[in-house]
């Protein structure tokens, strides 16, 4: 005999469901066709709950209580043994710049992003993909030298081999 | 309610009701129809009465993941609910309809599971009053939902499409411990309103079967014809039956007008078998619809009548 647990269980199944079948031309009868594979692969809609970056276990390659040393780190991404790549694996980076007058040479935008790309390809070493981006100002502003300081944040996935 | 029922009902509703980022990229959708008629049944003296019918209301699961690129996992689990008496198979309100999983490519799908086999499925809807008391398997043997089944299904190439399937016996004891001790088949062509088909059986539900489909969308009118030669497997059988199937649909704006006629002539004494339905259709939208039909059916001196009114609704 059927539960009253299995019945709520497939009440809650079709509530969860109901958004997905909107624009689908595959009723009850197609599923006894000749061809109903066919009509499921062409009106079952893509997953449309794919989680959302923000919804993902992400790695922080930082120490987000340490600042960054503002330097240009090398990482072997081509040699040997050294590629990482998890596929699907999620990352979040940051590196420091600055816009002030007098920032150095290594500070400007531009090196950051230089930098953010060494390690998403020292992580991803098969390939990425940017999920979103941000800028943050340092904390600790009432060091007037900090003003005009910035995190940029770079959140990624590696690629699907 | 049967083991394998009870076993995925609750399993794949569970897993569907999950949130979906949970455990990967779940898919599917929830699919069926509630089809429900109310039918002034007589099949004879002490049996003419009114009833209120089923006819196979539904409640399925169905779902593709690409694993790769043009590869697909297909799959489908689909359950009777008897929404007339809540009784469908012993005490319980559901019974298992058509189940299967299959990886589907280019070069077509393989796939098994319990399921219609390739004969039933190339019928392609000539029988408008399916799952009503003029359903076509009233009349023709071959409307079989094989156990066992293990098939392959060709891609469409050029309008022609086939499938196979082979249902192993699990009977060892009595020489059916094969992998092939049944299979059935069909070779199928569509080409714009035209749908032809050939299809057998060989050694399926102990017959062994031939069957020719022709379907042709003229306008507005929609033509159906069914040819079929069946036999028993086995040579000291008593099943010889040769016989014919045609329909008509025209369809005028929301009202579609129906009917069909089919006879069997047998072999085997007196079991010829006749069945005649005409009613028709009010399609309220694309999912609903109210229809009312007439169906006589007569299997050797049996004679059954069948007059209803049902709706039915598709999700």
């Amino acid at each position: 005999m059927v539960k009253g647990y299995q019945i709520a269980l497939l009440l809650a199944a079709l509530l969860a469901t109901a958004d997905s079948r909107a624009n689908c031309s595959f009723d009850a009868d197609s599923a006894d066709r000749l061809d109903f594979a066919d009509q499921i692969i062409d009106c079952e809609p893509e997953p449309s709950a794919a989680p959302s970056p923000s919804a993902l276990p992400v790695e922080r390659l930082y120490d987000a209580a340490v600042g960054s040393a503002g330097i240009i780190r090398e990482h072997k991404v081509v040699a040997p043994g050294s590629l990482n790549h998890t596929p699907g694996a999620h990352y979040e980076a940051r590196e420091p710049y600055s816009l002030r007058a007098d920032a150095a040479f290594e500070e400007s935008v531009t090196f950051a992003i230089a930098r953010l790309h060494l390690q998403m390809a020292h992580y991803c070493s098969d390939g990425w993909a940017v999920d979103g981006q941000r800028s943050e100002p340092k904390r600790a502003v009432s060091d007037p030298l900090r003003a005009g300081k910035y995190y940029l944040y770079y959140r990624f996935s590696c690629a699907a081999r | 309610m049967n083991s394998t029922a009870k076993f995925w009902l609750p399993l794949v509703a569970g897993a569907m009701a999950l949130p979906a980022w949970a455990a990967g990229p779940l898919d599917g959708s929830i699919y069926g129809k509630v089809n429900l008629s109310v039918v002034d049944s007589d099949e004879g003296p002490g049996s003419d009465e009114y009833k209120l019918n089923s006819n196979a209301s539904r409640l399925g699961v169905k779902g593709k993941s690409e694993l790769k690129p043009d590869l697909y996992a297909i799959y489908k689990a689909e359950f009777e609910v008897c929404a007339d008496d809540g009784i469908c198979s012993g005490d319980s309100p559901f019974k298992q309809r058509n189940i299967m999983v299959g990886l589907k490519g280019s070069y077509g799908m393989v796939w098994a599971g319990n399921h219609d086999t390739p004969t039933k499925m190339a019928q392609n809807k000539v029988d408008l009053f399916n799952d009503l008391d003029g359903d076509l398997k009233v009349l023709l043997d071959g409307e079989t939902r094989a156990k066992n089944m293990v098939a392959y299904t060709s891609p469409t190439i050029n309008g022609f499409a086939a499938s196979v399937a082979v249902m192993p016996g699990e009977d060892d004891a009595n020489g059916n411990g094969g992998l092939a001790d049944g299979v059935s088949y069909s070779l199928s062509y569509s080409s714009g309103d035209l749908y032809l088909a050939v299809a057998g059986d060989d050694d399926v539900k102990g017959q062994d079967l031939l069957r020719l489909v022709a379907q042709y969308q003229l306008q507005a009118l929609q033509l159906g014809f069914i040819y079929q030669q069946n036999e028993s497997a086995q040579d000291d059988g008593d099943v010889d039956e040769d016989g014919y199937f045609v329909s008509a649909a025209y369809k005028l704006d929301d009202i579609t007008l129906k009917a069909q006629y089919g006879s069997v002539d047998s072999d085997s004494g007196d079991s010829d078998k006749q069945t005649l339905s005409i009613g028709a259709d009010y399609k309220l939208a694309s999912s609903t619809k109210l229809y009312g039909f007439y169906t006589a059916n007569e299997d050797g001196s049996d004679d059954h009548d069948y007059l209803g009114v049902g709706m039915e609704h598709k999700f």
